[in-house]
């Protein structure tokens, strides 16, 4: 494991292309989850990635020293060819923050605070030398953490202006913000400041359902779909919706930085005792249930509050939303179904890795008066040769075909149509935490038994968990309603009832999957796949799910994919132009541990 | 005789000390330790307690020159 790890984190194994851009920036975001380097250019994002996916450690908040290496790399420069080098936020206004919290919660913080400052004073404030250490000798530039966001989620969109939303746990100081975008003009006019954040009023629940903050909000919004919002009520006592369409938390509920925990007695008094870590893995406890259906309920009520205050102060009818709270796709699917917006964006990656390629495309686009690419997508990762290929499929000395494309399709088609589950790894992997095609595990959305079949042999995940779709984008009414485009999966959508039973296995218990759109230019070979699917089942759906082992990044490299295949029950891993299929005999490794909760909420 | 005396003196005299301390730990607590405790928590609360409801961000669109800057 720890070779191949190292073998999968060698930035020589990268496809590489000389940029002949007049501006090269480099834009990096790190220190508190999902670090990420992203290079920008003339023509927009260049290459970005997320150091997670090189150093194995799922959600690496270190330095991306080898996500800097690889996108340099990719574009064939060093670190002296750079223009400009922007860190997506300012340290040392987010170190004020950290200050006075620390002040507030004197002397219960105490606790937290000293292993903070170390990591401040070691690391964290002399940002702009460990940059220097790359090679690069010019300045550091520094963006706004929600300016970050803001910029991710504007630029990358075709649209001449919106209204820009972002809603993260916390920045410098902000939780949310209204900006608006026109033309190269990017300006946050209003912001709320911590401690009233919806993202940490999410996470706050995430901890006490037991799940691990900043990965297991995904569980609570698929466990929310089998409650009732029974506790909407005591939630809405916690976060207050002002007559301005602000919001505020109850501070006497919450214990941020004060204790372990980041919730008061008061909040058990309302909500009962918290859920051990790992409890709720098993069979569906109604309480953890309910609790998550109301938490998720009155998110959606104060994120649609602060979206029509973004449309009222600009007048616009487009939105751009980012920031970690814009990962939260039924909240999503809401705003378009409620139609405060005739059109609406979400970049492949709201989160903090986003904020990488959004400092950098502020720079561009709003500083440099550089014109917008406009050609959304989100495979800026790394791309392997044929011959890389080879070489780590002949390492692993297991069985493999080369073929041409459309055999490889057609394969790949009439495996997930006869029931196989099988890995998919083609061109640039995906930036952002979405799987889209390049990195993915597919099987036949209308099997009622699949979901049941992947969980059980490769995914091990909750059964509350639901998987999603991809569908031709052409095809989406015939399966869903309300739902106009979604290339990065970030709309959950009500399947029409008519369909609810020809793919059972992507629709969750509310009626709703989490919906990518697939168009021929957004992964040509992966719309192949798809069109293959329509002709074989007459449906062009696939469940798609992250190709990775629980508790693990995405894989990056053919070794990475080759060693999650040996590790699962994967019928084929159709490997670029390799079939590649289990050794006879192989019993494949399980695995079976628990990935450990962090219940803590982190604002440093 | 005056050795008892004087070992009851000396615990007596011991006993006050520790009294003494005592009240001087506490009179420092009172006047130094809580004012700053009370104050600082007043203060905290109070900068976190203010920031509630839609503000004007302090820099809404930056430039290269207050890109340059990390505060």
């Amino acid at each position: 494991m720890a070779a191949t790890a190292r073998r999968s984190a060698d930035p020589r194994h990268v496809a590489r292309a000389v940029l002949r851009a007049t501006v090269r920036i480099l834009g990096i975001s790190c220190f508190y989850h999902d670090a990420a380097a992203c290079l920008y250019g003339d023509e927009g994002p260049v290459a970005a990635a997320e150091e997670e996916r090189f150093t194995r450690k799922k959600h690496d908040s270190s330095f991306p020293a080898r996500s800097i290496d690889w996108v340099l790399q990719h574009a064939g420069i060093t670190a002296h060819d750079l223009d400009h080098v922007v860190f997506y936020e300012k340290p040392v206004l987010k170190f004020g923050r950290i200050l006075e919290m620390t002040v507030d919660a004197y002397p219960e913080g105490v606790g937290h605070f000293t292993p903070a400052m170390q990591s401040w004073l070691r690391e964290k404030l002399w940002i702009a030398d460990r940059i220097r250490k790359i090679g690069w000798a010019g300045e550091v530039l520094y963006g706004q953490h929600h300016l970050s966001h803001a910029a991710s989620a504007y630029y990358p969109s075709s649209f001449d202006e919106a209204a820009v939303v972002t809603l993260d746990g916390v920045g410098e100081r902000a939780t949310s913000t209204i900006g608006r975008g026109n033309g190269l003009e990017l300006e946050l006019l209003e912001e709320i400041d911590f401690p009233h954040s919806l993202g940490l009023l999410y996470s706050v629940f995430t901890a006490f359902l037991g799940f691990e903050v900043n990965e297991g909000e995904y569980k609570l919004m698929g466990l929310a779909a089998y409650g009732r919002p029974r506790y909407a009520d005591q939630v809405r006592r916690l976060v207050l919706v002002a007559d301005d369409r602000s919001y505020r938390l109850d501070l006497r509920y919450f214990a941020f930085s004060r204790r372990p925990a980041a919730w008061s007695a008061l909040f058990e008094d309302a909500f009962g005792r918290p859920f051990p870590p790992g409890s709720l893995e098993g069979e569906i406890d109604q309480r953890a249930a309910d609790i998550a259906a109301s938490i998720q309920e009155v998110t959606e009520e104060a994120i649609l509050a602060v979206a029509t205050r973004a449309r009222d102060l600009t007048g616009s009818r487009r939105l751009c939303f980012g920031g970690g709270v814009a990962q939260n796709v039924l909240a999503n699917g809401r705003i378009l179904r409620e139609r405060l917006f005739d059109q609406m964006y979400v970049p492949s990656a709201p989160g903090d890795s986003g904020g990488a390629l959004g400092a950098a495309a502020y720079v561009t686009h709003a500083v440099l008066r550089l014109p917008r690419s406009r050609a959304p997508h989100a495979y800026l990762g790394p791309a392997y040769t044929s011959d890389d290929v080879r070489r780590a499929v002949a390492e692993s000395g297991l069985p493999s075909r080369e073929v041409d494309r459309p055999q490889l399709v057609r394969e790949a088609a009439r495996m997930i149509a006869g029931g196989r589950i099988v890995g998919w790894f083609q061109g640039r992997m995906e930036f952002g935490p979405r799987a889209l095609g390049a990195r993915s595990i597919l099987a036949d959305a209308r099997d009622p038994a699949m979901k049941e079949k992947v969980n059980a042999r490769i995914k091990y995940r909750e059964r509350f968990r639901p998987f999603a779709p991809s569908v031709v984008r052409d095809d989406v009414d015939r399966y869903f309603e309300d739902l106009p485009m979604s290339p990065f999966m970030s709309f959950a959508a009500r399947a029409r009832p008519e369909v609810r039973d020809v793919i059972p296995a992507v629709i969750h218990a509310d009626g709703t999957s989490r919906i990518q759109t697939v168009g021929p230019d957004d992964q040509p070979v992966y719309y192949e796949l798809l069109q293959e699917l329509g002709r074989l089942t007459g449906h062009r759906v696939v469940l798609n799910t992250s190709f990775n082992l629980r508790g693990e990044p995405i894989v990056a490299t053919p070794a990475d994919a080759l060693e999650c295949f040996v590790r699962t029950s994967l019928d084929a891993l159709f490997l670029e132009n390799l079939i590649v299929e289990p050794r006879p005999m192989e019993v494949a490794e399980r695995k079976g541990e628990r990935a450990t909760t962090v219940r803590t909420i982190a604002v440093s | 005789m005056l050795r008892s005396v004087r070992a009851e003196m000396g615990a007596y005299i011991e006993r006050v000390g520790e009294l003494q301390s005592g009240i001087l730990l506490s009179v420092m607590y009172l006047v130094v330790v809580a004012p700053v405790w009370l104050a600082l928590r007043l203060m905290g609360r109070r900068l976190l307690e203010q920031q509630s409801g839609w503000r004007r961000p302090r820099d809404g669109r930056p430039t290269l020159d207050t890109l340059r800057e990390p505060y």
